[in-house]
Parts: C-alpha cells; sequence; structure tokens
C-alpha cells in the first residue's frame, strides 16, 4: 500500500498510548474476540505508511473498536472539540491519539495538521458520517472532508465496516475494503464535482462492506 | 507580485466554478457583495476546497483561519490582496 514514509515503530511520544494499547489488548481480545474479513485479496494487505482508514459509526467506543479491526498500527481520530470536555476527553488527549477540529467552523490548520500526519506515515481514523449514528438503519451522508485530506495527503482511503454490535458481549465483527486510490481519481483537475464523485463511490464501497458484514 | 482586485475577482471567480457543485445559475453575477454560503451555497468543504485550490493558483498561504470567516467573496479577495502585498 502506498505511503513512502513509515511512521516509527516506537517512540517516547507515545509511550502513554502504547502502553494502553498493549495493556488492553488481552482483555479487549477476550472481551470482543474481533472476527475480520476481507473484502478481496487485495484488502488483506496490511497497511504501510500513512492511510485514512474510514468506518461507519454507530456507538462511542467505535475508535476503541477500530484499534481491534486495524490492531497492527497506532491510529489518530479526528474527534470534534467538544469531545475533549467529555470525561474521557483529557485521558484520550493525553495519550497523544486525537487529532481535536471546530466542526462548526473548520479551520484550515486543522486540514493541515491531519494532512501532514497522513504524509508523515501516520494512520489517520475518521467516521465520514461526522457522527454517531445510533439509530440502526442505513449510514447516513458521507462529508466530503475525507476525499479532500486523501486528495491532498497522496494517501490512500482504507474503508471499514463494523457490525453493529447487539448486546455488550457480542462479538467484534468487521470488514475491511480495497484501499482506494482517492489521488489518482481526481488528478486530473480536482473539480468538486469530482471530490463529490469520490465520496460516493466510498459510500458505495462501505455499503458493500456492510453487505459482506452481514453474513458475519 | 501585483495583481489587482478584478484580477483576484476573476481568478476567483474560475476557482468558485470548479469549488461548487455546479449549481450557481451564473458564475457572471457574483461579485464582491456575494455571499459565499447563503448566495452560492458553499459548505465548510466547498470552502475548504476553494481555500486549497486558491492557495494553488496564487501561489499564498492562508493563515489560521476558520472556513465561516469569509462571508463574501468580497473578503476572499481583499485577504488575497493583502496576502499579495
Amino acid at each position: 500500500m502506498s505511503g513512502s514514509k513509515k511512521a516509527k515503530l516506537f517512540t517516547f511520544k507515545y509511550f502513554f498510548y502504547d502502553f494502553m494499547r498493549v495493556t488492553g489488548a488481552l482483555p479487549g481480545v477476550i472481551w470482543l474476540r474481533p472476527k475480520i474479513r476481507y473484502a478481496s485479496k487485495a484488502a488483506k494487505k496490511r497497511i504501510r505508511g500513512g492511510a485514512l482508514v474510514i468506518s461507519n459509526h454507530t456507538s462511542f467506543v467505535d475508535p476503541a473498536f477500530t484499534m481491534f479491526v486495524v490492531w497492527y498500527r497506532r491510529q489518530f481520530f479526528v474527534c470534534h472539540q467538544a469531545f475533549l470536555k467529555t470525561k474521557a476527553g483529557p485521558f484520550f488527549r493525553a495519550a497523544g491519539c486525537l487529532i481535536p477540529i471546530d466542526a462548526e467552523n473548520f479551520n484550515i490548520n486543522s486540514f493541515r495538521v491531519i494532512t501532514e500526519s497522513m504524509k508523515d506515515g501516520k494512520v489517520v481514523t475518521l467516521f465520514p458520517e461526522g457522527h454517531v449514528n445510533g439509530e440502526g438503519g442505513d449510514m447516513t451522508e458521507f462529508k466530503s472532508g475525507m476525499v479532500l485530506l486523501s486528495m491532498q495527503s497522496k494517501r490512500p482511503v482504507v474503508p471499514i465496516f463494523m457490525k453493529p454490535r447487539e448486546h455488550w458481549y457480542s462479538r467484534l465483527k468487521a470488514v475491511i475494503g480495497e484501499p482506494v486510490d482517492v489521488a489518482a481519481m481526481c488528478a486530473d483537475g480536482p473539480a468538486f464535482k469530482k471530490i463529490k464523485e469520490a465520496t460516493e463511490l466510498l459510500r458505495q464501497r462501505e455499503e458493500q462492506l456492510e453487505e459482506i458484514a452481514r453474513n458475519l | 507580485m501585483s495583481v489587482n482586485k478584478t484580477e483576484i475577482t476573476e481568478k476567483l471567480k474560475e476557482i468558485l466554478l470548479s469549488a461548487g457543485d455546479g449549481s450557481f445559475e451564473s458564475i457572471d453575477s457574483v461579485n464582491e457583495q456575494t455571499r459565499l454560503q447563503t448566495d452560492l451555497g458553499l459548505t465548510s468543504v466547498n470552502m475548504l476546497y476553494l481555500i486549497i485550490a486558491t492557495e494553488e493558483e496564487f501561489g499564498i498561504r492562508f493563515d489560521n483561519v476558520g472556513m465561516n470567516e469569509f462571508k463574501t467573496v468580497g473578503d476572499v479577495v481583499e485577504y488575497i490582496g493583502e496576502r499579495l502585498q
């Protein structure tokens, strides 16, 4: 998978985050018993270098669940600034795994922080629905910001779908899709129309993964 | 680089054409008083695209600005003018 620069396997900057991941791994695996499927052979290939992981969003603990889906990489989560004011906010901020954004008045610097992170080889995870869709049913409309992020950083988008869990003890079932090279799609003049088309394509990919997840 | 306001506005109109959903009735009717969000219907993502495309077109870099800080086309033209000086 593309993304020339590799993230460091260990750095003191993320010591607390890595500590959290390592100590939480065993109890998490016992509790969630992750069952992961791949949409195709190409989807099986591990993410190397920077990438943007996108997922459906049905519960507040989805960021923790994505850590068990793409378990082999340290992930950075794009979250609303308001999350930092919650009880869990400072904890995750201290871990250094959050990239807070102001959803009401999105800032160009936040955009640059996210694209630079991906260029530096980090895996950034976001939920393109922009909110928790806890009501069940179909996924809501995807926001196009993810396409701009991928286009500017020239890093692929990796769609994953996590099947909504019925009980707290249900297994975590997820499907990983093939990476999508958005930058290549918008190579000849990134008109907004193309960005909309890429957003629609990514949504279709998510729906395909949802279909696979139904049979898990 | 010296570019006058009219040139900036014309270039910006071209960018606006690609930044929008193609739903503008006529780009010719766009002037400095045109409001980006209410008149042209630009969302925050459209605005983000507008900023990125403007940076590339004019070779400037926007400071730490929020998407809601530009209300009208004139605000963007003025900002670009300041950055080009």
